[in-house]
């Protein structure tokens, strides 16, 4: 067996095409709280496309155009959208215990992300190329100074700032919330916390044990919602 | 000086806005100094009060509402 026949093996083995695809979900994912982490995606998306087409065209444009106006505040606006439902997606994993039975990684590469984006929210704003953008990176830059990141970390320095926003840290955000949505596949769901004297919610559901998965870990068919 | 909140992007004599004279700037609440809200040692921006009533809001709606099952029964 040579090395691509082996990295063959092991994708289909560690990757399996039903885990990374699946037609259904388990019985518990049955509220809106799950749709939380879709949103975050669905504004990183629209923050991306919005930002390709922004740096297309440049400064100039999106400050003195009406068009480049509107794209400026679909851009403005997505990094909104994309804060407000991804503190929403973590308070809902928080309050699940999202890290429980083995997927301490996917609560970590989420966190990672977050903290990744609050970077890139951080060169997108000093990086508008207006006053606001100014004032901005002049209070900053003390505190960048003073801890000694000031010296490879310039928020006066505009081409800097620009080149880690438009390129280094949406890199980074997209690599990690790819691993991200690939660890949720692989791991699946985490199962509700079992309330104290009272059935599973899972039991209750009626979904269908498969074999190889504990009690009431199986999954249902998109057709049999309960 | 055409609206309220012209004079905030002229320096001197310099139109550092240009466009904001025809209209397409955002609307002049959300061109003036932000509004605060304290109480005690918490200060806040209004704006921000609002996102984050409006996440709690939203949360709470998400896990109380009940996903439509199939054929609109709940």
């Amino acid at each position: 067996m040579n090395l691509t026949e082996r990295l063959q093996k092991r994708l289909t083995e560690a990757l399996p095409y039903e885990e990374l695809l699946p037609a259904e979900q388990p019985v518990y994912v049955h509220s809106y709280v799950y749709l939380f982490g879709i949103a975050t995606l669905a504004s990183f998306i629209l923050l991306v496309s919005t930002g390709v087409v922004l740096a297309g065209f440049g400064p100039q444009w999106w400050h003195s155009s009406t068009v480049g106006h509107f794209f400026n505040s679909l851009h403005y606006w997505s990094a909104q959208a994309f804060f407000f439902f991804m503190v929403l997606h973590l308070w809902t994993t928080f309050f699940q215990g999202g890290w429980r039975d083995g997927r301490g990684v996917t609560w970590a590469s989420g966190v990672t992300i977050f903290l990744v984006s609050v970077l890139t929210a951080f060169t997108g704003y000093v990086s508008q190329q207006n006053f606001d953008g100014q004032w901005i990176a002049i209070q900053a830059k003390d505190a960048l100074n003073s801890s000694g990141f000031g010296a490879f970390f310039d928020v006066l320095n505009f081409r800097q700032m620009y080149g880690y926003h438009v390129l280094i840290l949406p890199v980074g955000v997209a690599s990690i919330i790819g691993l991200h949505l690939l660890l949720v596949r692989l791991r699946g769901v985490v199962r509700p916390y079992e309330l104290a004297g009272r059935p599973s919610p899972i039991a209750v559901g009626g979904a269908k044990d498969e074999p190889g998965t504990a009690p009431g870990e199986g999954r249902i068919a998109k057709g049999e919602m309960p | 000086m055409h609206t309220r909140y012209s004079t905030r992007y002229h320096i001197g004599k310099v139109d550092v806005l240009p466009r904001a004279e025809e209209g397409i700037v955002t609307p002049g609440f959300m061109n003036g100094p932000a509004h605060y809200l304290q109480a005690g040692f918490v200060l806040i921006s209004a704006a921000n009060l609002i996102v984050i009533l409006l996440m709690i809001a939203i949360f709470i709606l998400a896990v109380v509402l009940p996903v439509p099952r199939r054929g609109g029964r709940s």
